[in-house]
């Protein structure tokens, strides 16, 4: 009787001790949870919902998290927290209403590249701009915010602009003229996507990758680094898309879209890592890691002319379309 | 609503523990008479000094499913129907004739395919099978279990409290993915991913039961609920075919929460003679409250219903083994397998210090 009684009291005081131990190690968090309908679905916004314009140039999100949004002809609109401001020349000093590429700033401003000269909002809303006294019309292609916060400008024609600081000047060659793209990788490379093949700056000095040295064609369209370090290269006319990986070495991929050539606009990756490419005549192609995924007009898709991508701050994938306005993508979960 | 419950398993527990030690025992038969007992007379526990073994094996057929509108779908019709292997056992021990502990493991096997998906271009040609299986031990389940305190006549009522320690490696392993050349640039692509089983975090359980005996039917009801006791952290896969045609894996942490299960039954039991007793029983089931994180984003566990009928029967083969089977008819569902599946148990009872 006396061995049973241990045995009770060791057994009383070892279940007390679970129930508190369970008890006191309850940690839960209360959270606003998403619905799981409103993931992996595709909302378009156009002129019929309010935007000024469906074409679609650029998409960029500023440091506060708010979507910039560059509509051909019609100025640029901010998106924040479900509502659109949108400036333009008849209500703001912007340069110009024919807006080509967006840049944040870290600082919360945003850069905003015209046909003709660049403007500068800051996040409080003040308004600045540069243009080259010595240029006609300066007409932007690309802007870049260097992690050194250094600002890089393409330009149509006239090469490209650099500010380290105290102010702009022009690096002109007449091969490169035209800069379509500029990205910056992990090692402070500064890659430029030019008509005639994609210039590497590795703050000394500059060289040059073309089709000879492995990219799918010369007319650099798109570059984008991704999480992994690899530096894609989009073109316009080449059969494949391109990557530089960590080693430097260029490696092909088929977009599986069954063109001899691709035009590749814009390239960007989302919080999966799936890498997006948006191409003019061939739709947006998702690249899962192991398959490009296509959407065209033919598997239901809303174009297949597709200019740029962005991210919002809560990871919905953004497009521009080229006459269709926008659309809005939430990721889909397994 | 959570801490509601947490107090309430706080005072249950206290308040089981400690009566029960001061209850007089009731006279008891003989060891064979007990072990003898048709179902109709056995009390919901075990008898003091009682050890109970059961070993069941679950087998069941995926082969349709309830859609989140409740509607069944059939799986075999897009050919990702799977088997289900479920291997259970369970140990109980009769403390006092109105106390039992426990303790229960399992062993599941499960892989769900998805339709085969086929992506051709002039230059490619990809078919996707993804197999996602899921393999090996569940969590640990200690409980204990108390029942009123005097000899069973024709009612029954207990309760019990436990949790599921997370002993299961839950973590899933690396896929293992492979590719298989067809001909020039067409390939097949096998994704199979390695899930594990188990909570990742400890759950507990608290449930009631009663039993009511009337000549030779008995009709017995019960009540649970599982609720995890904090949020894990688990990870997920993903994969990239590289140049070479392999895979790299790279996988990335994500934060859940375990569902909250409350299940309710009833059934009635028919014994025509001692050793053999027939039933029928019902179940619902119920999953909410639990969500995963994908992508930085928490989004809410679909909310699982399911309801089945259980006919089964339980043959007393010697005065220590008992032959347990039961079948599972889903009826109705959101969100739930709709798999008739089939459950044997072999139960072995012996008296470990009486004559």
């Amino acid at each position: 009787m006396k061995e049973s009684g241990s045995v009770f009291y060791l057994l009383r005081h070892a279940l007390i001790l679970i129930f508190l131990i369970s008890i006191t190690a309850c940690e839960k968090e209360e959270y606003d949870l998403l619905d799981r309908e409103t993931a992996g679905v595709w909302s378009r916004f156009n002129t019929n919902s309010g935007l000024p314009a469906n074409q679609i140039l650029d998409i960029q999100r500023d440091a506060s998290g708010n979507l910039w949004v560059a509509f051909a002809g019609n100025g640029v609109g901010m998106y924040q927290d479900g509502d659109w401001s949108f400036f333009n020349t008849s209500n703001s000093p912007i340069r110009s209403n024919s807006v080509t590429s967006l840049a944040s700033t870290s600082d919360g401003g945003m850069i905003i590249g015209t046909t003709d000269g660049v403007s500068f909002r800051s996040s409080s809303g003040d308004w600045s701009y540069y243009t080259d006294p010595a240029v006609t019309t300066l007409s932007v292609n690309s802007i870049n915010v260097l992690s050194d916060g250094t600002y890089w400008i393409g330009t149509e024609n006239e090469g490209f602009y650099v500010d380290l600081g105290s102010g702009f000047f022009q690096v002109y060659e007449a091969d490169y003229k035209n800069v379509n793209v500029i990205e910056e990788d992990n090692k402070g490379n500064v890659f430029l996507g030019t008509d005639n093949g994609l210039l590497k700056f590795d703050g000394s000095e500059f060289s040059l990758y073309t089709v000879s040295e492995g990219l799918p064609d010369n007319d650099i369209t798109a570059l984008f680094l991704d999480s992994k370090n690899r530096l894609w290269i989009g073109t316009n006319g080449g059969a494949t898309v391109a990557y530089i990986d960590p080693t430097g070495r260029i490696n092909n991929l088929s977009l599986m879209n069954g063109d001899l050539g691709t035009f590749v606009t814009d390239i960007f990756e989302d919080r999966r890592g799936h890498i997006w490419f948006a191409t003019w005549y061939d739709g947006l192609i998702e690249y899962d890691g192991v398959v490009p995924h296509s959407y065209k007009i033919y598997n239901g898709f809303y174009e297949n002319d597709i200019n740029c991508i962005g991210e919002d701050k809560s990871g919905n994938m953004w497009f521009g379309l080229y006459s269709k306005g926008l659309l809005k993508y939430t990721l889909p979960i397994e | 609503m959570r801490k509601k419950v947490h107090f309430l398993l706080l005072v249950m527990s206290v308040s089981f523990i400690v009566p029960a030690f001061g209850q007089t025992e009731s006279k008891q038969g003989d060891k064979y008479t007990l072990l003898t007992m048709p179902y109709i007379n056995r009390p919901l526990n075990t008898y003091r000094g009682q050890l109970q073994v059961n070993a069941g094996y679950r087998f069941a057929v995926r082969s349709r499913s309830f859609d989140a509108d409740g509607k069944k779908i059939v799986l075999k019709d897009d050919g990702n129907s799977s088997v289900l292997h479920y291997y259970f056992t369970e140990v109980k021990y009769g403390l006092t004739s109105f106390m039992e502990i426990g303790g229960e493991f399992y062993y599941m096997k499960r892989g769900i395919r998805d339709e085969t998906i086929s992506y051709i271009s002039t230059d490619n040609a990809y078919t996707v099978n993804n197999l996602k299986e899921y393999k090996g031990p569940g969590d640990l389940f200690l409980y204990t279990a108390l029942r009123l305190p005097f000899e069973y006549k024709w009612f029954d009522f207990g309760i019990s409290g436990g949790i599921f320690l997370p002993t299961a490696g839950y973590k899933p392993d690396q896929p293992s993915h492979s590719i298989t050349a067809e001909s020039v640039n067409a390939y097949t692509i096998n994704y199979h991913f390695n899930n594990k089983n188990g909570f990742g975090v400890p759950v507990y359980m608290i449930s009631a039961a009663a039993k009511f005996t009337f000549s030779r039917l008995a009709f017995e009801a019960g009540f649970s609920i599982r609720d995890p006791l904090k949020e894990g952290t688990n990870i997920r896969w993903d994969q990239e075919l590289t140049m070479l045609n392999t895979f790299a894996y790279e996988n990335k942490p994500y934060m859940y929460l375990p569902d909250r299960t409350m299940l309710a039954n009833a059934s009635i039991h028919y014994q025509p003679v001692g050793w053999f007793n027939i039933y029928l029983g019902g179940n619902y089931t119920t999953m909410q409250d639990g969500w995963t994180e994908y992508y930085g984003l928490k989004y809410r566990n679909p909310e699982m219903h399911l309801f089945s009928l259980e006919p089964g029967f339980e043959i007393q083969i010697s005065p220590t083994l008992i032959l347990y089977q039961v079948a599972g008819i889903p009826l109705a569902g959101r969100n739930a397998d709709a798999s008739i599946n089939f459950f044997t148990s072999l139960r072995f009872n012996m008296f470990l210090f009486r004559k």
